[in-house]
């Protein structure tokens, strides 16, 4: 309770760890898109449970076989470990491009190293 | 910087959220719309992430070894990034289809596995794009991996057709194909019309992540360059004459810093 009393908007879980780091550097747009359509996963993950709701409540109510409960949990399974995966690569790709922005943040540009050389020179010379 | 990241996210989102509304509506179709099949009962439904899942894999390890031989011809690096993106989606479909393969197979054949023809080639294939990953960091420069790679991605591509081809060229377990064949699907309209939207809906969303993927590689590369260019900084004063030879050959043009400083620490 009093940790969550505690709790501001940098302590997030959902904030990218890139901004909690370096403050400085450009806050991503894309986590929230990303956050949707993991919400969008996890809507449905809980679908096929849901769409055979009717079929399943039938055989509760009929006393169904083991067998026939089984079959409900490998459909279950199988759409859940295909939406996990795809949700997983969804999730890696942000965290690597999360990193990699806040990397670029850091570095001058190319233009910049070059002309920064020339400067560099100039003075001293 | 070469590449927009904007332009690579407006590109993500314009693909990726149709594919997220159509994946909703082939979810709709399949647990509410399509009837269940009457020999199989309702594990036939896995069947509509399985076939798509299958077809995805194959086109981004199509999209691999297009990419690699382009690669070997012309060495364009984003041409090895774009590879090495459509790689990983393969992968990550391909374990869609050897996971939901099982979980069917089992209520189905009543067994989880068996060393068949399709099963056995597609595992295979699994394997080839594992291996596509490993031979990047197992050799002594970069470019040497990237190249091996390249030829990896190719010789995997080869074994597309045979798993296609597979349960008509020898005997197995596998059914026979119900939608790309010669006379036409055969396969209830409901049933087909539900897989064509999972099949477009996925499609989607794999160009979308591919897109994704694709545009942090390049800018994973743009790091690396503007890394180079730092380091290289130093040492540009003391090559400045000749300019283009300094930075082409770090090694040699500058033994100085780092031996002195190794020396000095010792």
């Amino acid at each position: 309770m009093r940790a969550a009393r505690r709790r501001t908007p940098l302590d997030s879980p959902f904030r990218p760890r890139s901004t909690m780091t370096a403050p400085n550097a450009p806050v991503p747009s894309l986590p929230g898109t990303v956050l949707a359509t993991v919400a969008a996963a996890a809507l449905l993950l809980l679908l096929p449970q849901a769409g055979t709701a009717l079929e399943l409540s039938e055989a509760l109510a009929q006393g169904a076989p083991a067998r026939r409960m089984r079959d409900f949990w490998h459909v279950f399974a199988a759409y859940a470990i295909a939406w996990l995966l795809l949700g997983g690569w969804v999730v890696a790709i942000v965290r690597r491009l999360g990193r990699v922005e806040s990397r670029l943040a850091e570095l001058p540009d190319a233009d910049q190293i070059r002309d920064g050389g020339r400067q560099g020179e100039g003075p001293s010379a | 910087m070469s590449l927009s990241l904007r332009g690579v996210r407006m590109g993500a989102l314009a693909l990726g959220i149709p594919g997220v509304l159509l994946t909703v509506y082939f979810h709709w179709l399949i647990f509410f719309e399509v009837p269940t099949e009457a020999s199989m009962g309702i594990v036939q439904r896995i069947f509509y992430i399985h076939l798509p899942a299958a077809w995805i894999a194959f086109l981004a390890f199509g999209i691999v070894a297009l990419c690699s031989a382009v690669y070997l011809w012309l060495g364009e690096e984003k041409l090895d990034q774009a590879a090495r993106s459509a790689a990983e989606g393969g992968v990550i479909f391909t374990t869609i289809v050897l996971t939901s393969g099982p979980l069917w197979g089992k209520l189905a054949w009543g067994t989880w596995w068996t060393w068949e023809p399709r099963l056995t080639l597609t595992l295979l294939l699994w394997f080839i794009y594992l291996g596509y990953f490993m031979v990047r960091n197992a050799t002594e420069t970069p470019e040497r991996g990237k190249r091996f790679a390249a030829v990896v991605g190719i010789v995997g591509a080869l074994n597309i057709p045979l798993i296609h081809m597979s349960v008509l060229w020898f005997r197995s377990l596998h059914p026979q194909p119900v939608v790309a064949r010669t006379d036409g699907p055969q396969l209830d309209p409901q049933m087909l019309n539900a897989l064509l939207w999972a099949l477009a809906a996925w499609t989607l969303l794999f160009f979308a992540l591919f897109l994704l993927r694709y545009g942090t590689a390049r800018l994973e590369g743009e790091v690396e360059a503007r890394e180079a260019a730092a380091r290289r900084r130093p040492s540009a004063p003391a090559s400045a004459g000749p300019g283009p030879s300094g930075p082409a050959s770090p090694g040699p043009v500058s033994p100085g810093p780092g031996t002195s400083s190794a020396g000095g620490s010792g």
